[in-house]
């Protein structure tokens, strides 16, 4: 085990942290801002690489990029208007069960349109190379994963720190009642919101679409990894979440080395170890 | 103590449910009971979540954990250990419950919002377990295996003998939740900061009733791993946790009969929806979507309006 290859499964990990915060950020997103726990997250998330392959049999990789997010925050948009507004305000129970609901109908759909064999998407040309890395030779299309997700990361914080409507959500955030009073559309903001958080999930989707083998089955198994890095970074907070998504990457993907027979279990033990120990986040200030 | 068994409504009740019971169970045709025979062990899983969501106000996420708990713990005990059945059975109950008072212990520090996070976080790490320890599970495909004892081989007395066990196990629930116990449960509901100013001690009545929850979760887990012949990590999915939730919901959490009226209705939706197609997953979510949207207080709902006081949904901002 030489250090050339822990650079490479630590860059992997990277990857694969920073795709998970994009999905994760989502729900981050509209549990902070909406008080709404989205189970469904991970089955648009493959939603998302399914539309990925469908695109780009018709136009090219980057069309489907802009594209099939766009699609499912429409998609996620219609959801919210009429599905979602009845349940806000009610226990966590109804979300969960309806958002599940959905999850259910979602995978379904994928099944019924595109079989449960799964599907793969080729890496598109210009990304289909290697770069020389300590003697070994890395895929380009990791980096582009890191770059992509890097850019929305950077995206996302600066829009809520600077823009209007990143205002707004903050507002929304720390108290909805004085925001609709101020005469701002709060339940338009919320869709908006939610269309935004499937957005995000599409675009992982889309990216990832062509290193994985995008197959319906695996939405729990991102639902499950999203809602681990959210529980560990806190819920809420959008910088606890990108800090866990890196950690829980990287010490998966390590872990793949050093413990190939506890690995798939690492997340989950954080996940346990956080909510014990820290459960206000692992990177959150303890407060009262 | 039996107070809650004799009064003078429920007991008629339940008298004509376990008589229709009997007499029914022997003269359906054999797929019949056998869904019956399912739709009981269903009824006391979703009767077990009850005990945590309609009388204590927690959000028990990830209840599948304890079904498969039973299931695996009894399962394995058989197959591994070469147990005789009924003490691999007292065994598995025993192991679940120790389990489950760590789990519980672990889940209820903290508010009730990061308990239902908790809950639902032990049922990942038991799915990732179960799927990966190989050796001691079978991995991915379970195991198959003779589960039922010689007597209880033909599918009238494996239905006869579900149908005592679940009798015995809604009357040790009922007695449960119409003690005092379990009026300080409801009262927990309500309001627990109250209750802890009286100088009620909440914790450690979440953690009993945690662990009578897991307790007939495993004992109808145990039930299913009998009634299937068989233990699969499909036991613990999460779908069986959502479809547990959904039970409580289509019958209305605050009555003591609603979750068993819910798992009849998502029993037989499921089983019959899956003989035409294979997509009865979706379906379900096309029924459970609908139900949430449309009906929210369960079927019962109407009946009384003293169940219109709803469990408050916790703020996350305060």
């Amino acid at each position: 085990m030489d250090l050339a290859t822990v650079v490479r499964q630590l860059l992997i990990g990277i990857s694969s942290g920073m795709v998970l915060y994009v999905v994760a950020a989502g729900i981050a997103l509209t549990l902070a801002g909406m008080n709404l726990i989205n189970f469904a997250q991970g089955a648009f998330y493959i939603l998302g690489a399914f539309l990925c392959f469908q695109l780009t049999r018709f136009t090219s990789f980057w069309v489907a990029l802009l594209l099939g997010p766009i699609i499912l925050a429409l998609l996620g948009g219609l959801m919210e208007i009429f599905l979602l507004r009845r349940i806000y305000k009610k226990s966590f129970l109804f979300q969960m069960v309806l958002t599940m609901g959905i999850t259910f109908i979602l995978i379904s759909v994928m099944e019924f349109i595109w079989g449960r064999t799964g599907r793969a998407v080729s890496i598109p040309p210009g990304l289909n190379t290697f770069v020389p890395l300590m003697g070994m030779d890395f895929p380009v299309y990791y980096i582009f994963i890191i770059a992509i997700s890097g850019v929305f990361a950077l995206v996302l914080w600066l829009m809520f720190e600077k823009t209007k409507l990143g205002m707004l959500f903050r507002a929304i955030i720390s108290d909805r009642g004085m925001v609709g009073h101020l005469g701002i559309n709060v339940s338009l903001l919320c869709t908006v919101m939610f269309m935004f958080s499937i957005w995000l999930s599409g675009i992982a989707g889309v990216a990832m679409a062509p290193i994985m083998g995008i197959n319906a089955e695996n939405s729990m198994n991102t639902l499950f990894s999203a809602l681990i890095i959210i529980i560990v970074g806190g819920l809420t907070s959008l910088r606890g979440t990108f800090f866990a998504a890196l950690v829980v990457g990287v010490v998966s993907s390590l872990g793949v080395m050093f413990l190939p027979w506890f690995y798939t279990l690492l997340p989950a033990t954080i996940m346990v170890l956080v909510l014990l120990f820290k459960p206000e986040g692992l990177f959150e200030k303890r407060g009262d | 103590m039996w107070k809650a068994l004799v009064k003078k409504r429920f007991f008629i009740f339940a008298l004509i449910a376990v008589v229709v019971l009997s007499i029914v169970g022997p003269i359906l045709p054999r797929y019949y009971t056998q869904l019956l025979t399912l739709t009981l062990i269903t009824a006391l899983f979703a009767t077990s979540l009850n005990i945590e969501i309609g009388y204590a106000g927690m959000m028990p996420l990830g209840q599948a954990t304890f079904y498969g708990l039973g299931a695996y713990s009894f399962g394995l005990l058989v197959i591994k250990a070469h147990l005789p059945i009924f003490p691999a059975v007292i065994c598995g109950l025993l192991i679940s419950m120790i389990i489950s008072v760590i789990i519980g212990y672990l889940c209820i520090r903290r508010n009730l919002f990061i308990f239902g996070l908790l809950h639902l976080a032990f049922n990942i790490v038991f799915i990732t377990l179960v799927s990966k320890w190989v050796n001691l599970t079978g991995g991915s495909s379970g195991f198959t295996a003779t589960l039922r004892p010689a007597f209880l081989s033909s599918y009238v007395s494996f239905y006869f003998f579900v149908l005592v066990m679940v009798v015995v196990a809604y009357a040790i629930i009922k007695i449960l939740v119409e003690s005092p116990f379990g009026k300080i449960a409801q009262g927990m509901r309500e309001n627990e900061e109250r209750l802890n100013f009286l100088g009620v001690n909440t914790k450690r009545f979440q953690l009993v009733l945690f662990v009578a929850s897991g307790f007939f979760a495993a004992l109808a887990g145990v039930l299913l791993a009998m009634n299937n012949n068989g233990i699969y990590p499909a036991y613990f999915a999460l779908t069986v946790s959502v479809q547990g939730l959904m039970m409580v919901i289509i019958g209305g959490m605050y009555f003591f009969i609603g979750p068993t009226l819910g798992a009849l209705l998502v029993t037989i939706f499921s089983t019959e929806v899956s003989n035409f197609t294979s997509y009865w997953q979706g379906w379900l979510g096309v029924v459970m979507v609908i139900w949430v949207t449309r009906f929210k207080e369960g079927i019962l709902f109407r009946r009384q309006s003293k169940a219109s006081k709803k469990i408050p949904a916790i703020e996350m901002n305060k």
